[in-house]
């Protein structure tokens, strides 16, 4: 290796340290800052790279699901929640496999075991809105799930304690949690939430 | 066998930073699996997660450990006759060792150093197994796969249908178990059904919603192992051989030492293929070049009867998925190790070759 060779070498490494040196320095936003106060020591040492290692842990969730090995997906959603807790859709993924796939009537016919897997889906969006990047956006989906399907289903497949007022009741404290944790587009859901309670009332419900 | 120059390449396919990256990367995958009380926080049905939370932790941890090690292996491998060409023919070829001799110890230390990678790995994955697990799966014997049954295909039972499958007369011992590969699958009345397996009088039943084993207790010396959909839907068999009888093992480090040999078997090969290729281009083509070849023949070999004689192939894949289910893989096949022998030699024959015309040109000039 000539002289010129290694001096350029050298050069580009220690400009690659000023450069990472520089962005680890960047002062963090108060969310930010939350967000590592959360993370854990495997999280903080890939920094970047671990939002990629997350998704090859949600690639394997889904393969592990396709193989119907469920406990083998739960561990590695876990993980993958783990190694990057700020994404969003990991909470929306897994709140909807319970929810959606867990709590289908094909998987369960006991309306109890139903109930049980939704609300262990509403438990994963509650845990996600004390650490994703966009809490506003689980809590308006919590929301949206209780207003416009679980009130519109038949009380006899499913037997929500309260029916769905209840569902609506709840819909719209998931909403006003939404809103003060900054979610958009909030008034759509609200509205429906409200039509539907009037159409309960007319059907004297 | 020249043993300084052997001591010397293995240092030279497994150098300082080999080593530490890779023990680096697996003990990182290793420990990257959330604890308990995280879980949990979660969502408490996560708790079945922590069932297999060790097993999971080991087979990321190998994974991890074996894609960087492979890259690791064929950038160092295919440095070494390059650093022959460009800088140490002068005093390596004149000395007196023959040509041969010199490529045979070359190669023993690139395979040997590459084999050293697997031992790190093993003894950090083979740390983490079983000893980060609390629950049912580490509670039972070790299995490890006895034998494979069943038709040739995937065939549908309609309800009420009935599937028998004759196990041949040898001794299993009472642990040993029997698992059938089942999914719901269209024709009938409902997208999903009910399946009962029965075996030596003894029964289970599953509701079958996606893809599962039905498992039960194995015959002690044979018989029939019958599966009944019982269901108002269509039940699949999912094969080929959907029929898999597991029994107790011995296999030392909870299987983690078979896993570690099928792994050194891997890099032993991709080692040799981009030390042979070294030999003849220059070292950043000859590595590409040496995993898209595995990776062709990877793909080529996927859905045929040789897919297990590949090293990294479907044998290896089978071996880190049972290292997660918490089970052992099987012993390593012969055609396994023959393919990385052919590899090898292959090696060999290309770098020897290539040296043939040493000391009357220089590549690099």
């Amino acid at each position: 290796m000539t002289v010129g060779a290694q001096s350029a070498r050298r050069l580009l490494a220690v400009t690659a340290a000023l450069v990472l040196a520089l962005a680890a320095a960047r002062p963090l936003s108060a969310p930010e800052l939350e967000g590592r106060r959360r993370m854990g020591p495997v999280q903080r040492l890939l920094g970047p790279i671990a939002s990629a290692a997350a998704s090859v842990e949600w690639a394997r969730y889904l393969g592990a699901l396709d193989d119907g090995d469920v406990t083998r997906a739960y561990g590695h959603a876990a993980r993958a929640l783990s190694l990057d807790s700020r994404a969003t859709a990991g909470w929306l993924t897994l709140a909807d496999h319970f929810v959606f796939i867990r709590a289908s009537p094909l998987e369960e016919a006991d309306p109890e075991a139903r109930r049980r897997w939704i609300r262990e889906g509403f438990a994963v969006l509650r845990s996600g809105e004390d650490r994703a990047a966009s809490p506003g956006v689980l809590a308006r989906y919590a929301a949206t799930i209780k207003a416009a399907f679980l009130a519109d289903l038949p009380d006899e497949g499913l037997g929500w304690p309260g029916g769905p007022r209840a569902l609506l009741s709840e819909a719209r404290e998931d909403l006003e949690r939404a809103a003060s944790l900054g979610a958009e587009e909030v008034e759509v859901t609200l509205a429906y939430i409200e039509e539907r309670e009037r159409e309960l009332a007319e059907q004297g419900r | 066998m020249n043993l300084a120059l052997l001591r010397l390449s293995a240092r030279r396919a497994a150098p300082t930073v080999a080593l530490l990256g890779v023990a680096a990367i697996t003990l990182l995958a290793a420990a990257g699996q959330p604890g308990r009380a995280e879980i949990v926080e979660v969502s408490p049905r996560f708790e079945e997660v922590i069932v297999s939370a060790g097993e999971l932790a080991a087979s990321t941890a190998w994974i991890a450990g074996l894609v960087v090690a492979s890259a690791f292996t064929v950038l160092f491998a295919a440095r070494i006759p390059d650093r022959w060409f460009q800088h140490e023919g002068d005093w390596l070829g004149t000395s007196g060792a023959s040509r041969s001799s010199i490529v045979r110890a070359g190669l023993a230390g690139t395979v040997a150093g590459a084999a050293a990678l697997s031992v790190i790995i093993g003894l950090i994955a083979g740390s983490w197994g079983r000893a980060g697990s609390a629950g049912p799966a580490s509670e039972g014997p070790l299995l490890e796969l006895a034998m494979l049954a069943g038709p040739s295909r995937s065939f549908v039972l309609m309800p009420g249908e009935r599937f028998e499958q004759a196990l041949p007369e040898r001794t299993l011992p009472p642990e040993a178990r029997v698992r059938v590969r089942v999914a719901p699958a269209l024709g009938a009345e409902g997208p999903t059904t009910e399946a009962l397996i029965e075996s030596a009088g003894q029964t289970s039943e599953l509701k079958v919603a996606r893809q599962a084993w039905l498992e039960v207790q194995a015959p002690s010396s044979g018989g029939l192992i019958a599966v009944t959909n019982i269901g108002s839907g269509a039940l699949a068999l999912m094969g080929p051989d959907p029929v898999e009888v597991w029994r107790p093992s011995s296999a030392l480090g909870n299987g983690h030492l078979r896993l570690g040999v099928q792994a050194a078997l891997h890099l032993a090969f991709l080692a040799a293929l981009a030390f042979g290729l070294g030999a003849w281009m220059g070292p950043g083509i000859a590595a590409c070049l040496s995993l898209a070849l595995w990776l062709g023949a990877r793909m080529a070999l996927a859905s045929t009867g040789a897919a297990d004689a590949l090293p990294g192939g479907a044998a290896l894949g089978a071996a880190i998925d049972a290292i997660a289910e918490g089970r052992s893989p099987q012993l390593v096949r012969p055609a396994l190790a023959l393919t990385a022998a052919g590899a090898v030699l292959a090696g060999f024959a290309l770098a020897r070759t290539s040296l043939g015309t040493w000391r009357r040109e220089s590549r690099s000039s």
